[in-house]
């Protein structure tokens, strides 16, 4: 059909076609590779939920990617929620306590930190701001051991503060902050708040951290995630089961299979209501992070 | 057991000098079997000790004992498994002197935790007098230097796990030696069916086998380990599975219950698993096995032993602990008495008990998953006894299963068995004296 259209066309249109051509070429590969991409993201997604209803017999015996004939997700859950007197739902409240908590705390610090390099001119702030920045090539695994030598000495291992406290700080976030606030943060409008007679706390408070706003979600964002897949400190950090994040919990009933091959469908099920809270909050949060992006590009 | 001498330990592999710098590269550990001993508490004190373990619900075991002995609590915390990051849990308590009392150390990690003085040794604190409660094998693989580093919990004896229904179709006849169980391994293939399974990534089942072939890979000697890892027994088994890999007559896609396995087991792909006594429990998750699978004894290679042993564990007593003879007495009855083995079988799912007088109530009589059959009394039981007395583990076992299996891997590229094993030897070599542990090679 495409065809007798073409024969149709016009010489003079040619060139017009051949760019919208060209264009729909485009449109193909792009949608293309976004397709790939998506699939790519949500096949393990889907692999989770099609894992998580089904019994053990048939997690193993039926094709991975096919629902079996018993579709039993439901029950699934409940076993998962009322396991151990619901020991998950205390694992999944400590995940959002020490993600929630941390990452908001931390999100201030890096804002208030972020912010004061990039308004304040005082000596060896480049310094600091080096100093930090290095704490980003450190990776958190490496720095869990050396932390629980030092909360061991002050005896505050096993305590909620032992995970909550290392998570406050985020040099990422710091980094983030000050690279937004030096490029968003109009010095004569802090010049004019202090003209008014506002004092610097306020400042920060009313104005810095009003146009800092897309860049604190991004930072909120990474630190969320980062708390909430964290493994090696609480695993280094607590003993006791009550305190687990569902990280720690989740390996826990891994680790049972080995005997208990019931186990399997404790820890899928688990897997598919660990990751709700964080798709929700990037759904939630999604849109102040691509509208901080562009504000920052439009600048 | 040909045990090690004082004097060998003082100047063999574990020198004096390898303790000294295992002593200054983790902080926080002091030679504690050097301190004075501490003396029980006194009577009327109720002592609280923490047991570390990854196996499951041994709290339930533990208050069997708790509600016998009010004087001595035990409060139990899980970890995860061994090198799964429990480990590694352990040894950063230990640099930061803190820590459990007790802990679930693998037989075969004793060593390496005893170079960082992780445990505590239990002689100074009287342990000769249960030595006759456990497995004579089991009590040499913990004891160095006529100390004791740990009560055997429980070990993995080698059986053949089976079914006799894909034999009958192939018309193969149930292997005793493991020449027949290749002859059955070809037929099995013109059928289609895979007889067994040999993991390359894992180097734990091919040192089983070496082990019962009579392999003996390290001993301590006078003045260094000695290491004899190509020996001619090891580099049999090693020529051996070569040519059972290379006819197709194992599967090397699928290790030893991994998903994969259990998908090919459950579809009729796998004849028969050569494993360790806890496979039982795990054999059981084949989705439709029930009353398929019966238990034979492991075949035989023409020289060494009936059996060898995957797995195992201790208790064993961490150096910071603060009432050592309180512990010990715990872990002594958790591992020895016929209360405390039954527990450990019933929540915790131990592997096979240390203690040969009691194998354990739950493991006598018929099994209804293996059609009736009576296999822990027909088959692990003797098993559990015929094993190479003479295995000694290494102070960087871990190490050398990983070793093992990245050289087994090159097996794909078409590389042999028998030129992993000596690659592997090399490697361990060299993982020793980057150690500064002193290491040569056996006489042959």
């Amino acid at each position: 059909m495409s065809g007798t259209a073409e024969q149709a066309q016009p010489t003079v249109h040619r060139t017009a076609e051949e760019v919208s051509r060209r264009g729909s070429a485009q449109t193909i590969i792009v949608t293309g590779i976004l397709v790939i991409v998506t699939l790519y993201f949500l096949v393990p997604v889907y692999w989770v939920v099609v894992a998580a209803s089904k019994s053990t017999d048939d997690l193993f015996s039926t094709h991975g990617f096919l629902f079996s004939a018993s579709f039993q997700l439901f029950e699934n859950i409940t076993q998962v929620l009322s396991f151990d007197n619901g020991i998950f739902i205390r694992w999944l409240l400590n995940s959002v306590l020490y993600a929630g908590v941390g990452s908001l705390i931390a999100t201030y610090f890096a804002a208030a930190a972020g912010y004061a390099l990039s308004t304040y001119a005082f000596r060896g702030r480049n310094v600091i701001f080096g100093i930090v920045l290095g704490g980003v090539l450190v990776p958190g695994t490496a720095t869990a051991l050396p932390l629980f030598l030092l909360f061991s000495q002050i005896g505050m291992v096993n305590t909620y503060w032992s995970v909550l406290i290392p998570s406050l700080v985020s040099p990422f976030g710091l980094f983030l902050c000050r690279i937004y606030a030096d490029a968003t943060v109009d010095k004569s409008l802090v010049e004019a708040a202090r003209i008014d007679g506002v004092g610097e706390i306020k400042i920060f408070h009313t104005v810095g951290l009003r146009i800092m706003t897309p860049a604190l979600v991004t930072v909120f964002l990474f630190q969320l995630v980062g708390i909430w897949n964290n493994y090696f400190l609480p695993l280094v950090m607590l003993t006791d089961e009550g305190l687990f994040p569902i990280t720690l919990g989740l390996n826990h009933w891994r680790s049972q299979t080995d005997r208990l091959p019931e186990f399997y469908e404790l820890t899928t099920g688990g897997v598919l209501l660990s990751v709700i809270p964080l798709a929700i909050a990037m759904i939630v949060l999604q849109r102040f992070w691509r509208g901080g992006l562009t504000e920052g590009a439009v600048k | 057991m040909r045990r090690v001498s004082r004097r060998q330990f003082l100047y063999g592999g574990f020198g004096a000098g390898t303790l000294a710098l295992a002593g200054c590269s983790t902080p926080g550990t002091s030679a504690v079997n050097t301190q004075p001993t501490i003396p029980p508490a006194a009577q009327g004190e109720t002592v609280r000790l923490t047991y570390w373990a990854w196996i499951t619900d041994l709290q339930v075991v533990a208050d069997i004992w708790n509600e016998q002995n009010p004087h001595i609590q035990v409060d139990v915390s899980w970890i995860p498994g061994a090198t799964d990051g429990g480990y590694q849990k352990l040894y950063s308590s230990l640099a930061a002197g803190a820590g459990p009392d007790l802990a679930q150390v693998e037989l075969r990690a004793l060593p390496e935790f005893m170079l960082v003085n992780g445990l505590v040794d239990l002689t100074r604190y009287g342990v000769e007098q249960y030595e006759n409660r456990f497995d004579e094998t089991l009590w040499g693989q913990v004891s160095f230097a006529d100390g004791v580093y740990g009560i055997p919990q429980d070990s993995g004896p080698v059986g053949m796990y089976y079914r006799p229904d894909l034999f009958e179709e192939a018309g193969a006849e149930i292997p005793t030696s493991w020449v027949q169980w290749r002859e059955a391994g070809r037929a099995l293939k013109e059928k289609g069916i895979f007889l067994d399974s040999f993991p390359l990534t894992d180097g734990s089942v091919f040192t089983a086998h070496a082990m019962q072939a009579g392999a003996t890979w390290f001993q301590a000697e006078e003045d260094s380990w000695v290491i004899n890892m190509s020996d001619e027994a090891t580099l049999d088994v090693a020529r051996f599975f070569d040519e059972v890999v290379d006819e197709g007559l194992v599967t090397t896609q699928h290790e030893p219950y991994s998903p994969g396995w259990f998908a090919a087991a459950s579809n009729d792909q796998i004849a028969s698993l050569v494993s360790a006594s806890w496979g039982d429990a795990l054999l059981s998750g084949v989705s439709g096995a029930e009353g398929l699978w019966r238990v034979a004894p492991a075949p035989r290679w023409e020289h060494g032993y009936g059996s060898s042993t995957i797995g195992g564990s201790t208790s064993a007593v961490m150096a910071n602990c603060q009432h050592p003879a309180e512990a010990l007495e715990f872990a002594v009855w958790l591992n020895s008495h016929p209360e405390g083995i039954d527990g450990l079988i019933e929540h915790s799912g131990i592997g096979w008990s240390a203690n040969p007088e009691h194998i354990g109530t739950p493991r006598q009589g018929p099994s209804e998953f293996f059609g009736g059959q009576e296999y822990n009394t027909e088959v692990f039981e003797p098993a559990a006894y015929d094993q190479n007395p003479d295995w000694q583990w290494w102070p960087i076992v871990q190490q050398t299963f990983s070793i093992l299996g990245d050289e087994f891997r090159r097996k794909a590229q078409g590389l042999s068995l028998v030129d992993a094993v000596i690659a592997a030897e090399e490697a361990t070599i060299e993982v020793f004296k980057n150690k500064g542990l002193s290491i040569r090679r056996a006489d042959r």
